[in-house]
């Protein structure tokens, strides 16, 4: 395999993978990742509290906890300035986008090598 | 084990400590005037705070377990109708699961905890009082709160209707929460930060100058022991 063929499939896996882990982790605005101090905010209730709150008329709805659940979540956008925090869909396209640049970038330059060389012959 | 997990594992363990850090506050001490059953708000436990920002081009969850204080129940035939009632929030311990967004959220040009430690509210009246539900060693009410909310330095009347008080004997049922009777409060409620003085650029594209606070609180009457309450 030449290398920008070799670099654009790289290129597209990348964007592949990150769009995929985007997804899969919940499509949320922003990279975050598993927080201590997010988790010792919400220890959560037992069954029975549960139970007992819904035997006395309060009820328990759900709310919008589980969207700042203490968990690992690859963002849309970076979510910070620390390099765990910098992983995100857009770097990661950004990374495909420069891979791919560089894969055409090689490809022309073969391509007018090899031109020249043609042209020499 | 997953690169995902590898990953995690790697972030957790270099994740500095101090980030964590919020400094626990004393629960307010219940006024000698006040007579009635005086209930003390359980930290640590379950989210008490939770609270949204739905702005255009952001949404802001956060949540804190951190809120002391105690209410003052009324008579027994209407313990609803509350002789008092005083919360603290920590403003450090509200989290929101990113870390650069909750520094930026307690700074200066926000919260300012620095300056503002704590977010108050204190009960004035009761009103609209009405029976909910009751049963054996249970009564829970539905009730307007009117009383004073303090941040950021500021001082402003807040009245949070629908709020729903519930009052419970000590029970096998009660003891597996804790200790003592105990009480529970639950409303939903709105702040406007500009009535605060909170003002900020990102407002309202990024952050909705109107925050929407759930809150869940769970009281006994029995103080709680140092280790109910841990710290981070």
């Amino acid at each position: 395999m030449s290398v920008p063929r070799a670099l654009s499939v790289l290129a597209g896996l990348v964007a592949l993978t990150a769009a995929s882990l985007w997804f899969a982790t919940g499509r949320e605005g922003y990279t975050r990742w598993p927080n201590a101090k997010l988790a010792a905010a919400d220890t959560g209730t037992s069954a029975a509290e549960d139970d007992l709150l819904a035997d006395i008329g309060i009820e328990t709805e759900p709310t919008a906890d589980a969207d700042i659940q203490s968990r690992f979540a690859f963002g849309l956008v970076p979510g910070g300035a620390d390099p765990k925090h910098l992983l995100s869909l857009v770097s990661a396209l950004s990374v495909s986008a420069v891979l791919a640049g560089l894969a055409g970038v090689i490809a022309r330059h073969e391509h007018h090598a090899s031109a020249a060389d043609a042209g020499e012959r | 084990m997953t690169t995902l997990h590898r990953l995690i594992a790697v972030a957790l363990l270099a994740a500095p400590a101090t980030a964590f850090a919020s400094e626990p506050v004393a629960e307010p001490p219940v006024p000698a005037e006040l007579f009635g059953t005086a209930y003390h708000t359980l930290t640590g436990r379950a989210a008490q705070v939770t609270f949204s920002s739905r702005a255009p081009l952001d949404k802001i969850v956060g949540k804190s377990n951190r809120v002391v204080g105690y209410l003052v129940a009324g008579p027994e035939d209407n313990p609803a109708d509350l002789a008092g009632a005083h919360w603290v929030l920590p403003v450090a311990s509200l989290a929101t699961g990113i870390p650069l967004r909750d520094e930026h959220m307690i700074g200066r040009e926000w919260l300012d905890a620095g300056s503002f430690p704590t977010i108050e509210f204190t009960l004035t009246s009761v009103e609209d009082i009405a029976p909910v539900k009751s049963g054996d060693g249970f009564s829970t009410w539905s009730a307007t709160l009117v009383g004073e909310m303090t941040m950021h330095g500021q001082s402003r009347p807040l009245r949070v209707e629908n709020t729903r008080l519930s009052f419970l004997d000590e029970s096998p049922k009660t003891k597996n929460i804790a200790d003592g009777d105990l009480a529970f409060v639950k409303c939903t409620y709105a702040v406007k930060m500009s009535d605060f003085g909170i003002t900020h650029k990102e407002v309202p594209d990024k952050v909705a100058d109107t925050i929407e606070l759930k809150q869940m609180l769970r009281l006994s009457t029995v103080v709680p022991e140092p280790e109910a309450t841990p710290q981070d």
